[in-house]
Parts: structure tokens; C-alpha cells; sequence
């Protein structure tokens, strides 16, 4: 049995090498393919050094080549790290500097880029992984290989000393509330976990397509590649200059037989909105997965329309616990439900959900849900404080010494077991399926010299979950920043999702009779008389 | 009148994050380059369509038409006549 992730792939190599194992664009590779590349990949690591107890970042426009360096990465031992190749250069360093990591798979672009800001100083090794051989970017003080350079290392294979299951698989970097992103740590068990519950849940076979149109540093994208290399099945990548446009995309589930899809609403709320759905039949797609925020039904009733032959199924779990709860959507969805239910635990996983007071919410109540289980993380890299806020001793179950993870959710607990999703303790909201804590954002506007106080609002949408709206008092009224100003201030600090979309000046701030930020004051400015909630 | 400058110069401000150091024109691509996702090529159809008042058929909005500034201009012409 597996215990490792990439021990998926050897299993299904063995069985049937010339399967399709990973596709993108006109490429595919087969399973013996994958394996072999990911062989080399995991050599030429382990002649460098490079194995247990080391990781190594991922920092490049997905393609097949972000499949062959997880598994590589995996096979030498060590973990995998993977960075938004679109995030400003300046938090991909910050990230590939906060877990040291020794190796970088990365393009000769990126490479430049990092190397006129800094390369992080743990860097030793750089494997290019540009499609074309390319000129080796000068002053790196790593040691740069180029991908061609992979068939003629000599040592081959999987390390011959190997993490245990509770070793870290792959760091997740997420949006951090005091400014800078946090890694949460997910172990093989955690990732083997999940993955075994979903090739079974949606009883995945080797015949299958799966998608990936999540980023490879977005959970969502682990189900993609794990599910299908267990089942011996094919993922077919969604290339990132195709995934913008709506009437491509619709073509691409049809042209290439998608039959697993899986993605947050938005994607999928674009294809309905843009994407001309009406003119395929989408007779292959047999299952519809999504996740990373609320879908609106009246949108979902629409898309399901247009996919006649589809199981939906909603999916619901932060990074740090995989997906834990999840429902199938009737079809048709009665007329009196507005808002999906989360469903219930999945296989192997409880969850609960807990009262202010601390006792266990009964049918009808509101409480915060709590995840126990082989899923959740062990924790947050190098952020012991933040580790112990989140992952608690069992507020019901004192008799066990095991922590459960408090998610900062607020459901309600249905008669018939499931949960309804009611919204956040805290200030993170979701755009586009993204966790984002709005501090994050406030933190990178403070750093502007002509800002003296910065508040973001998040209005919600029904096409991306939430709009962000900046409200901004200058230091001195005479030499208020533009607009555009701090966009690009925004732009080169944080990820594009996190850039609000508008910034309003304003000569001082509401405060609540406590003397708080009235958030509440700022965003009845924004919303439309419709809209009933804002998260703030 | 073209709104090529003005569109140029909008991508600059809101697009290209730590990159606006580096200058675009008209016949910089794009897609390749990562500029457009999917929140850049919304915000890209909203700003031609505010400017020139052209609505852009869903079916108009493929990589074709949107590689370059110019390709841009290109397809607003062709769907004005």
C-alpha cells in the first residue's frame, strides 16, 4: 500500500506503463514516461544533496513539467513547495526564503526576475524548466541545470532513504492575516488521506480524464493529479494561455473528454456567463467537483442545465484540512433551496461543530466547525503561535491528547445531519475560490508612503464570491495617491486576486462607539440595497 | 480616435504588478507573457468596451484577438464595420 504520494505512480507504471499518464497542450506522457523523467529529476536532486528534510520550491507556468517535479521531488525525499509563478517576485522570494528551500524548479524569466530582486541565499540548485534549452541567466549564484541535462544523470530513482507518511509532502502558502503568506504543512497521510477518499467517492477509473484548472499552489490541484495517478487515470492541465477565455475553455471539456472537472464556482459561473455552454453537449463529463467558496444556485441550476449528463458534487475544506465535508446537489435543485448545504464528513474524517460557551452545537444551532482526522495538518511552518491558535485540544473529547482544527467557520447543523455554511469569525474572506485575509492587503497598503489609514472591504458577488474595495486616508489631502498609484503599489506586492478593485479616498475613518474601524459604516458605501451581508 | 495609448498605459497601471517597471506598446504579448489571466482580460474587455462603446461578442473574446494591443484595435475595427 502506498504511504507516499509518489508511490502512486509507481504502482500504476508497473501496471500499465502506456497509459496516458499527464497531458498539456499537444504533449502527453505516459506512465512509463512519467516515471522515468521523474527518476531523473529525483537524481539529480540526490547527487546535489537534496533529499529528506529539504524542500524544494516550484516557481513556473504549470505544464506537464510541474507533474514530472512534484513526483522527482518527492522521489529524492524531500518536499515540494508551489509558488503563484503570477505573484510579484517579491513574495515568491519572501516564500521560497520563510521555508529555506535548497532547490528551485523555475524558468529562465523567473530565474532573472528572482535574481535582480535576491535569490533567497538556501538556494543551491536551479533546474530550468523552459520548454526550450535557454541562455543560463548570469550572476546566479546557484547552480543552474537545464532540463535537457535530466537524461544524462547517472543516478537514477527514488532515494534509497525515504520520509514516513507523517513527513511533509508539499508546503501550501495561503494568505496571512498579519501581512505575510503562511505555509501549512500537509504530510503524505494527509494528501494519501484525501486522496484515497476521493478516487472512491467519485469512484474514479483508469478510463478517466480528469481536468486541472486550479493552480498547482491551490489545493484543489492535488485532488486533480493524486486521484488520477492513483486510478492509473489521465490529468489533463488546463494550459494557462487557454483558461482566460470562456468560449475556448467550454471547447477544450468537450475536444478532450474531460470527465472529471473540478474547480471553484467562478470558473464555471464564467462559462456559463461567457463561454457559449449552449453548443456542446458535454456527453463525456460524468462528474462535476467544486469547491473554495459558495456556489449561487441560481447559477448552478444554469450550468447544470447545460450539463445534462453530470453528477455535482459540492466540496467544502481549507488548505488545512483537505476537503472534509461534501454533499451531491440534487438535480433538479428544489425550487425552495437558495444556499448549498457542505454536506457531511467525509470517509475517515469527523467534524462538529462548536457553541460560543465551548459546548458541542446541537441540531438547529450555530457554532464554529472543528476537523479531527488523519486530513488535517500537523501545522503552519515555523509559526508555533499561530499553530496553537488553530489546531486545539478537542473543546468535547478531553479524553483523548490529539488537537482537532478550529476553522473559523460558522455553520449550523441540519436535522439531517449536514451543515449549512453561514460565514467567517474572522476577516478572510473568498475571491475566485482564494482565501484572503484583508490584512494581508491593509499591511501592503501601510507600506505606502502617502497612506495614513487603509481599510479593505470585501462586497460580495455572485460571479467571484467577493469584490475588494480599498478605503484610503491620505497623510496629507494635498498629495493624495492616485488610483492607479496604488494599484501598481498593490500589484507589486501582492498576488493580482488580492489588489482591490477600487480605491476610495476619504478624509478620515467611521469608528464604532468602541473606537474600532466601523467596517460596517464603510461598506454600506459599497453594497448595492440588495446585497445583505458584506464580510468585513 | 485609437485607444491603443490609453489602453497601454491602463495595462501598465493595473496589470502588470512588479513588472511596470519594464515598458510595453502596442505589440507586447500578453497571453504568453502571463499579463492576461482571467481578472486581466475582464478588466481588458470592460476597459475597451467603456471606451469605445463597441460591445465584444462572448465569441470575440479568444487569444486571437487578444495577443497584442494592436490585435485589440484590430478586432474593434473589424467589429465596428
Amino acid at each position: 500500500m502506498p504511504y507516499l504520494l509518489w508511490q502512486y505512480l509507481e504502482e500504476s507504471a508497473r501496471q500499465h506503463p502506456e497509459r496516458p499518464a499527464v497531458a498539456w497542450r499537444d504533449r502527453t506522457l505516459t506512465y512509463r514516461e512519467l516515471s522515468d523523467e521523474s527518476d531523473q529529476l529525483s537524481g539529480l536532486l540526490r547527487e546535489r544533496g537534496i533529499g529528506l528534510d529539504s524542500r524544494v520550491g516550484l516557481f513556473f507556468p504549470k505544464s506537464h513539467r510541474s507533474v514530472v517535479s512534484m513526483l522527482g521531488i518527492g522521489k529524492a525525499g524531500a518536499a515540494y513547495v508551489p509558488v503563484d509563478p503570477s505573484a510579484p517576485v517579491r513574495r515568491a522570494a519572501f516564500i521560497l526564503d520563510d521555508c529555506a528551500v535548497r532547490a528551485l524548479v523555475t524558468t529562465s524569466d523567473k530565474l532573472a526576475q528572482l535574481a535582480e530582486h535576491g535569490l533567497p541565499p538556501s538556494i543551491e540548485v536551479v533546474i530550468l524548466a523552459d520548454e526550450r534549452d535557454t541562455p543560463i541567466v548570469p550572476g546566479v549564484s546557484a547552480r543552474v541545470h537545464r532540463w535537457s541535462e535530466l537524461a544524462s544523470i547517472a543516478t537514477r530513482g527514488p532515494a534509497p532513504q525515504q520520509p514516513i507518511e507523517l513527513d511533509p509532502a508539499y508546503l501550501l502558502y495561503t494568505s496571512g492575516s498579519t501581512g505575510n503568506p503562511k505555509g501549512v504543512i500537509l504530510t503524505h497521510r494527509n494528501a494519501l488521506t484525501f486522496v484515497d477518499w476521493g478516487a472512491d467517492a467519485f469512484a474514479v477509473q483508469a478510463e478517466d480524464r480528469l481536468s486541472n484548472h486550479a493552480p498547482m499552489h491551490f489545493d484543489l490541484s492535488v485532488f486533480d493529479i493524486y486521484v488520477a495517478l492513483k486510478r492509473g487515470a489521465c490529468v489533463d492541465i488546463v494550459p494557462d494561455q487557454l483558461a482566460p477565455f470562456p468560449v475556448e475553455l467550454a471547447r477544450w471539456i468537450e475536444d478532450r473528454r474531460i470527465t472529471v472537472w473540478y474547480s471553484v464556482p467562478s470558473a464555471l459561473i464564467r462559462l456559463l456567463l461567457h463561454g457559449r455552454m449552449e453548443r456542446f453537449a458535454y456527453a463525456s463529463l460524468r462528474t462535476v467537483l467544486f469547491a473554495g467558496e459558495p456556489f449561487p444556485v441560481k447559477h448552478l441550476r444554469e450550468v447544470m442545465r447545460f450539463m445534462p449528463h453530470s453528477e455535482f458534487f459540492n466540496l467544502y475544506g481549507p488548505t488545512e484540512t483537505n476537503v472534509c465535508t461534501f454533499t451531491g446537489v440534487p438535480r433538479p435543485i428544489p425550487e425552495h433551496v437558495t444556499d448549498l448545504s457542505i454536506g457531511k464528513a467525509c470517509a475517515n474524517t469527523e467534524v462538529f461543530s462548536v457553541r460560543d460557551d465551548g459546548s458541542l452545537a446541537g441540531v438547529g444551532e450555530e457554532g464554529e466547525l472543528y476537523v479531527r482526522g488523519p486530513t488535517v495538518t500537523p501545522g503552519y511552518w515555523r509559526l508555533p503561535e499561530k499553530s496553537r491558535d488553530r489546531l486545539v485540544p478537542s473543546p468535547v473529547r478531553r479524553a483523548f491528547d490529539e488537537t482537532v482544527y478550529r476553522t473559523g467557520d460558522i455553520v449550523r447543523l441540519e436535522a439531517d445531519g449536514t451543515y449549512a455554511f453561514l460565514g467567517r469569525r474572522d476577516h478572510m474572506v473568498k475571491s475566485r475560490g482564494y482565501r484572503i485575509e484583508l490584512g494581508e492587503i491593509e499591511t501592503a497598503l501601510y507600506q505606502h508612503e502617502k497612506v495614513r489609514e487603509a481599510v479593505v472591504i470585501a462586497v460580495p458577488d455572485d460571479e467571484i464570491g467577493s469584490r475588494l474595495k480599498a478605503v484610503i486616508v491620505p497623510r496629507d489631502e494635498s498629495d493624495a495617491p492616485t488610483e492607479a498609484e496604488l494599484s501598481t503599489f498593490c500589484g507589486g506586492r501582492l498576488p493580482r486576486y488580492m489588489v482591490p478593485e477600487a480605491f476610495v479616498l476619504r478624509a478620515d475613518l467611521p469608528h464604532t462607539s468602541t473606537g474600532k474601524t466601523d467596517r460596517m459604516a464603510l461598506a454600506r458605501d459599497f453594497i448595492a440595497p440588495s446585497e445583505e451581508t458584506v464580510a468585513t | 480616435m485609437s485607444f491603443g495609448p490609453a489602453l497601454v498605459r491602463y495595462i501598465s497601471d493595473n496589470l502588470l504588478g512588479d513588472r511596470a517597471a519594464a515598458p510595453i506598446d502596442a505589440t507586447t504579448p500578453l497571453i504568453d507573457s502571463g499579463v492576461i489571466d482571467s481578472m486581466g482580460l475582464l478588466q481588458i474587455v470592460t476597459f475597451i468596451e467603456e471606451r469605445t462603446g463597441v460591445r465584444i461578442p462572448d465569441d470575440a473574446v479568444i487569444p486571437d484577438n487578444f495577443q497584442t494591443v494592436e490585435s485589440m484595435e484590430r478586432m474593434v475595427e473589424q467589429l465596428r464595420s
